[in-house]
C-alpha cells in the first residue's frame, strides 16, 4: 500500500518540489499551501506522514500542531508530524516543538533524496 | 580595720546606701536630740545646785534658753535643712532643669548619705532619659523601615523573599510576580528546565547553608490570552538556611539590552530564513534532476550539477554558520546533547563533503570505526563542525592534494584529526585563527569563506565539552584535531539536568551554556 502524505507548505516552488520527488518514490502526495486548509485536510484523510511548515499564511504551523496533537480529538497517533522549516526558532521554543513531533527538520539542510531516507527511517 | 573600714564604705552601693539611709538617719537625729536635750537638762540642773540667788536663777535660765536654741537649730541644720536641699535638688530634677549643680555636697550631707542618694535618683533620673532615647531612637529606626519599604517599591530592581515552603512573603512593585494556582504568588519567570530557583534551591540546600547564584537573560512567562511584551531578566539568588526569608532574589530588568539582542537576532533568523528559501529551492531541484537523469548524464554534465551542488550545499552551510555565530554571540546556541557515536555524525554529512571534496578534485578519505564509544553530540551541530573543518582542508590545500579524517579513543575521550597537506601556516596566524572574521594571509587570495566557520565550530564543539586544537606547519599541511567526551564520562551530568540549556551559565562560563557543566 502506498504511503500518504500530506504537505503544508507556503511556498509553491518547495511543496510542489517535494511533490515530484515523493511521488517519483511512490508516495501519495497532496499538498497545502495554507494553514487553515491543512488542518482541514488532515482530518479528512489517515495520513502516513505530516510534513508541517511553521510559517504558514492563516494558520501558523505550531498552532496546527496543537490541534492536530490536542487531547480532544487529536489525528491518529500512527501518523508521523515533521516539522519542515526554514524558520530559525529561539532554542526554547524549538525544543517545546521537537518534543510534539517525530522529526525537525530545516529544509535548506536537506534534500528531497535525504527527505526519502528520512522518511523511510521513520516507517 | 581602718583600711577594711574604708574598703567596706567604697564598696557601698546608691542602693545599699539608700536603703540603710533611714535607719541611720533617724537613728542619728534621735541621738543628736536626746543628747541635746540631756545637755540642756544637766545644765539646767546644775544652775539649779549651784542658784544661790536670784540673779545667778535669772543667768541660768538665760543661759538654758540660749543652749536649747542652739540644741533646735543645730536639729535643724543636721535634719531639717538636708530635706530641704533633696527636695530642691529633686524639684530641679522634675523641672528638668541642671540637677547635678544642686546636688547636696555638705560635708554633713556626705556623712549622713544625702549625696549618696542625690547621686542615686539622678542615675535613676538618666536611665529614664536613656530610656526615653531609645524610644525616640525606635522610631528613628521605623521611620528608616518605612524609607527602606519606600525605596524597594521606588527602585527598578524587583526583590522578592521566599520562606521555607518556598511561598512569596515580600514582593516589591517592580519584582515580576503573577498569580498562580489557588491564587498563590509565584514568579513570572521562564526558568530553563530543571534549572528554576527552586530547583537550585533544592540541590544546594543539601550540601550547603549559604549560596548565591545568578540567572541570566531569563525570560517573563508567555501569556496565551494577550499579546504582552516579552522582558528578560537577570536574577541574582541568595539562600541562607534557616532565616525567615530563606531565598532572598534580586531581579533585574535587562530588557532594553537583551531585547535590542532580540531584535538583532530575530533579524537575522528572518534574513536568514528568507536566504533559505531559495537554497532549498536550488538544491532540492538539482536533487530532483541529477536522479531525473540518471544513467544519461555526461560525466560532463555531471561534473557542472556537482559543482551547482556543491556551491548550493555550501550556500546553506554558510546561512548556519552565520545563524550559529549569532546565536552563540547572544547566548543564545545551546546544544540538544545525546548518545551519538560518530559514524552516524559522519554519515550524516558524508555524502555532501565527499562531493564537495572530488568536484574540487581532492581525495578525501574517512576513517571513523563503528566501534568506537558513544559521544554526548547535537548530530546536527558536530556535523556543521566536521563540514566546517573539512570544507576548510579543501580550501587551503591543492588540486589533487589528499585529506584525511582518523578518529580514535583515548581514555575518556573521542579524538578526530582532520588533516590536510596543503599551505600550512605561520604560528602567528594559528593563534588567532579562531578568531571571528579572521581570515588568514592565504585565504586573500583564492579561497573564499566567511571568516566565521573556525570560530563557530570552536563554540559548538566547546559547547560540547570538547575541545578543537590545531597543529600547522607552513608549506605542509595542518592538522586539526576535535576532542569529545565519551557519553559514558558524562552521562551523570547529562542525566542530572545540570548540562542542559544554560544551567552552567552563571556557574562556569557564562559565554557557553553547556560546556561549564561538562568540565
Amino acid at each position: 500500500m502506498t504511503k500518504k502524505i500530506l504537505c503544508i507548505e507556503d511556498d509553491r516552488l518547495i511543496g510542489e518540489m517535494y511533490q515530484r520527488a515523493l511521488e517519483k518514490a511512490g508516495y501519495t502526495f497532496v499538498l497545502k499551501t495554507d494553514g487553515d486548509e491543512g488542518l482541514q485536510e488532515a482530518y479528512t484523510t489517515r495520513y502516513d506522514f505530516i510534513l508541517l511548515d511553521l510559517m504558514l499564511p492563516n494558520k501558523k504551523g505550531d498552532e496546527v500542531l496543537s490541534v492536530l496533537r490536542a487531547k480532544e480529538n487529536p489525528i491518529s497517533a500512527a501518523t508521523k508530524v515533521i516539522i519542515l522549516t526554514n524558520f530559525q526558532q529561539d532554542d526554547s521554543a524549538r525544543a517545546g516543538l521537537e518534543r510534539k513531533v517525530d522529526a525537525y527538520l530545516i529544509k535548506a539542510d536537506i534534500t528531497p533524496s535525504k527527505l526519502i531516507s528520512i522518511l523511510k527511517n521513520l516507517s | 580595720m581602718a583600711i577594711g573600714g574604708k574598703r567596706k564604705k567604697l564598696i557601698q552601693t546608691p542602693e545599699s546606701k539608700i536603703q540603710g539611709y533611714w535607719g541611720e538617719f533617724s537613728s542619728r537625729a534621735v541621738n543628736l536630740f536626746v543628747a541635746g536635750q540631756l545637755f540642756v537638762a544637766l545644765t539646767a540642773a546644775g544652775f539649779m545646785i549651784l542658784a544661790k540667788d536670784a540673779q545667778t536663777v535669772f543667768v541660768g535660765i538665760v543661759v538654758i534658753i540660749v543652749l536649747e536654741l542652739l540644741v533646735q537649730a543645730l536639729v535643724i541644720c543636721l535634719v531639717l535643712q538636708p530635706q530641704k536641699r533633696l527636695i530642691k535638688f529633686i524639684s530641679h530634677l522634675v523641672a528638668g532643669k541642671d540637677a547635678m549643680a544642686e546636688i547636696p555636697r555638705h560635708r554633713w550631707d556626705e556623712h549622713s548619705g544625702l549625696t549618696a542618694i542625690a547621686s542615686y535618683i539622678q542615675s535613676i533620673n538618666s536611665a529614664s532619659t536613656a530610656a526615653t532615647l531609645a524610644s525616640a531612637a525606635e522610631n528613628v529606626n521605623e521611620q528608616a523601615d518605612n524609607y527602606v519599604v519606600n525605596a524597594l517599591n521606588i527602585t527598578d530592581v524587583g526583590i522578592v523573599m521566599l520562606d521555607k515552603q518556598r511561598r512569596v512573603i515580600y514582593r516589591n512593585t517592580a519584582a515580576p510576580i503573577r498569580n498562580g494556582f489557588n491564587n498563590e504568588q509565584a514568579l513570572d519567570l521562564l526558568f530553563n528546565e530543571r534549572d528554576s530557583v527552586s530547583d537550585w534551591v533544592e540541590r544546594t540546600s543539601k550540601n550547603v547553608i549559604k549560596a548565591t547564584k545568578v540567572w541570566q537573560r531569563i525570560p517573563n512567562l508567555p501569556d496565551d490570552s494577550e499579546e504582552r511584551e516579552r522582558r528578560y531578566y537577570d536574577v541574582i539568588a541568595n539562600y541562607a538556611q534557616g532565616e525567615e526569608a530563606e531565598i532572598v532574589l534580586a531581579i533585574i530588568d535587562r530588557t532594553p539590552q537583551y531585547g535590542r539582542d532580540e531584535d538583532d537576532l530575530n533579524l537575522i533568523a528572518f534574513a536568514a530564513h528568507e536566504l533559505r528559501g531559495p537554497v532549498t529551492v536550488i538544491r532540492g531541484y538539482l536533487d530532483i534532476l541529477i536522479n531525473d537523469m540518471g544513467k544519461d548524464i555526461t560525466p560532463d554534465t555531471k561534473q557542472l550539477f556537482d559543482r551547482l551542488s556543491v556551491s548550493a550545499n555550501r550556500l546553506s552551510s554558510y546561512i548556519s554558520n552565520i545563524l550559529n555565530t549569532s546565536r552563540y554571540d547572544q547566548r543564545h546556541l545551546n546544544t540538544n546533547l545525546e548518545e551519538q557515536t560518530l559514524s552516524a555524525i559522519f554519515h550524516s554529512i558524508i555524502d555532501d563533503v565527499t562531493l564537495r571534496a572530488s568536484s574540487q578534485g581532492r581525495l578525501l578519505s574517512i576513517h571513523v570505526p563503528d566501534d568506537l564509544p558513544a559521544v554526548a553530540a547535537d548530530i546536527s551541530g558536530m556535523g556543521e563542525v566536521f563540514t566546517n573543518l573539512i570544507d576548510n582542508a579543501i580550501k587551503y590545500s591543492r588540486e589533487g592534494g589528499s585529506i584525511e579524517v582518523n578518529a580514535w579513543a583515548h581514555d575518556n575521550y573521542v579524538v578526530v584529526d582532520i588533516i590536510d597537506h596543503g599551505i600550512g601556516m605561520p604560528a602567528n596566524v594559528v593563534s588567532n585563527l579562531f578568531r571571528k572574521f579572521y581570515r588568514s594571509h592565504r585565504s586573500r587570495g583564492s579561497a573564499i569563506g566567511t571568516g566565521i566557520g573556525l570560530y563557530v565550530s570552536k563554540a559548538i564543539v566547546e559547547q560540547h565539552g570538547g575541545e578543537l586544537s590545531v597543529r600547522s606547519q607552513e608549506g605542509e599541511g595542518s592538522t586539526f584535531t576535535v576532542t569529545l567526551p565519551t557519553y559514558v564520562s558524562i552521562k551523570d551530568k547529562l542525566l542530572n539536568g545540570t548540562a542542559q540549556n544554560s544551567a552552567a551559565m552563571s556557574e562556569n562560563t557564562p559565554r557557553i551554556q553547556n560546556h561549564g557543566m561538562l568540565k
